[in-house]
């Protein structure tokens, strides 16, 4: 099933063609999945989802806590080299903290560095390179006090390629980050949401208004009246929130947007979710079968 | 798909033509990014396929607005661009056309101040960027200026030039 980042492109290209004017757009990135270990181990009683601009603050409360029994994996997805283009190039999220009580949590950081299918971290952490030199532009690799060897060993696996007097990166990445979860925590970070334009006859798009749960009636009763041509950007907002690709028994939603937003939709518990401007307040919201919830907000694209 | 083949009827921007589309994106040079779409104002915001429709018109080769998915669709069934064969040498005002973005070639020939960028990427090390395009960047991203393609992006452009009817 196409994961909701997608959809947002994808929907809105091939259902309304003609109509939707989708320029630049991307699919936006998630900090990854959550995964118990040892695995089901925990169990979320509680998430709420604070969305205030375009931070996020995610506190989970697990069901049970047995002290140092059970920790949570953050595994981030594997990227590479994606250019000036790319919006979003640190998809290893370094400004990610993990907290308790407001207190950060000590976390246990790691990464699997590969080039194609074959695995390259250990050449990089012999050699003392950051993984993440890849999402620089250009993503230059600093061999300043790199063992030749070490070097050369990186050249032969096509992690590093030589260009000029300089050295560039060449292989993909994921960060991994344990912590205990024997406790109520909280997860903050900077969203990267997909985004894409649309004119206002394209948001009638009956695939867009199902998958976030809003229908035309709702949205012409917040959104003023304006020509068809009218543009708008979208924004689609994708938050992990379950653990194992189990959903939480109580999952709230607050979202603040940002300054221009004029709707929000989310498909919610009891049905819909809209709101204007205002936002939306400790929603009881709904999680789909990967364990992310999803949010549209619309703007017009000319202030 | 029109062509340069002497059956066609139509032929390439000559150099010169082609010059006067690179001249026109030097004047978007600072227009700070902004998903607009057609409703891209030179100086004001725009993003790119706005810029590249507005800088294509103001040159003298208009075409109807295409947003960056639609545009490759358009240029071929339009008659008004031939795509470029692989190893084929661009040539200045060419559409470098990936799915969800657009920019321009140029040579900077006519705008040599603008043919290397002094940088420093985040490391710290300064590096001198040699550009061949003209492009606009993405929300929140820097504005409308010259860039380089080898490090714009990590997939190859479909590339488009603008044609005209022969005498």
């Amino acid at each position: 099933m196409m994961t909701g980042a997608r959809f947002i492109a994808t929907a809105l290209l091939a259902a309304a063609a003609p109509l939707v004017v989708a320029d630049d757009s991307s699919a936006g990135v998630t900090p990854g999945a959550f995964v118990s270990i040892p695995r089901d181990s925990v169990p979320i009683a509680e998430t709420s989802v604070l969305i205030k601009g375009r931070h996020v603050t995610l506190s989970f409360t697990p069901a049970r806590s047995e002290r140092g029994k059970a920790q949570l994996l953050l595994q981030g997805e594997r990227f590479g080299w994606l250019g000036e283009a790319e919006p979003y190039p640190d998809r290893h999220f370094p400004e990610l903290a993990i907290s308790a009580n407001k207190v950060a949590l000590p976390v246990t950081e790691s990464f699997v560095a590969q080039v194609g299918n074959t695995d390259v971290t250990a050449l990089l952490r012999a050699a003392g390179i950051s993984p993440w030199a890849m999402a620089d532009t250009p993503p230059f690799v600093t061999v300043d006090g790199v063992k030749p060897e070490a070097l050369a060993k990186l050249q032969a696996a096509g992690a590093v390629r030589a260009e000029g007097a300089n050295y560039l990166a060449q292989w993909q990445a994921a960060r991994a980050l344990i912590f205990a979860a024997d406790q109520p925590f909280s997860i903050d970070y900077d969203l990267r949401s997909g985004y894409a334009m649309a004119n206002r006859q394209a948001l009638a798009n009956p695939v867009l208004q199902k998958r976030y749960c809003f229908s035309a009636a709702q949205l012409a009763r917040i959104l003023p009246a304006t020509a068809e041509a009218t543009q708008y950007t979208l924004k689609h907002i994708q938050i992990p929130v379950g653990v194992d690709k189990r959903l939480p028994r109580v999952l709230r939603l607050t979202l603040e947007p940002e300054a221009g937003v004029l709707f929000v939709a989310t498909c919610a518990r009891h049905g819909t979710a809209v709101a204007g401007a205002q936002g939306l307040q400790q929603i009881a919201t709904m999680a789909d079968q990967h364990g992310d919830i999803s949010v549209l907000t619309i703007q017009p694209s000319q202030p | 798909m029109a062509t340069n083949s002497p059956a066609s009827n139509k032929r390439d921007l000559s150099h010169t033509e082609a010059l006067l589309i690179t001249t026109e994106a030097l004047t978007w040079d600072g227009t700070p990014y902004s998903l607009r779409g057609p409703d891209s104002v030179k100086g004001v915001a725009g993003d790119c396929s706005g810029s590249t429709w507005q800088i294509y018109a103001a040159a003298g080769f208009p075409y109807e607005y295409q947003q960056s998915a639609g545009f490759q669709a358009y240029a071929i069934h339009s008659g008004l661009f031939r795509q470029l064969g692989a190893g084929e040498p661009m040539q200045d005002g060419d559409i470098l056309s990936w799915s969800n973005h657009m920019a321009l070639y140029a040579t900077f020939k006519d705008a040599p101040a603008k043919a290397t960028t002094p940088r420093v990427n985040r490391s710290g090390k300064p590096w001198t960027q040699e550009n061949d395009i003209w492009t606009a960047s993405h929300p929140g991203g820097p504005a409308y200026a010259a860039a380089a393609l080898k490090y714009w992006r990590n997939d190859a452009p479909k590339v488009f030039r603008y044609q005209k009817d022969k005498p």
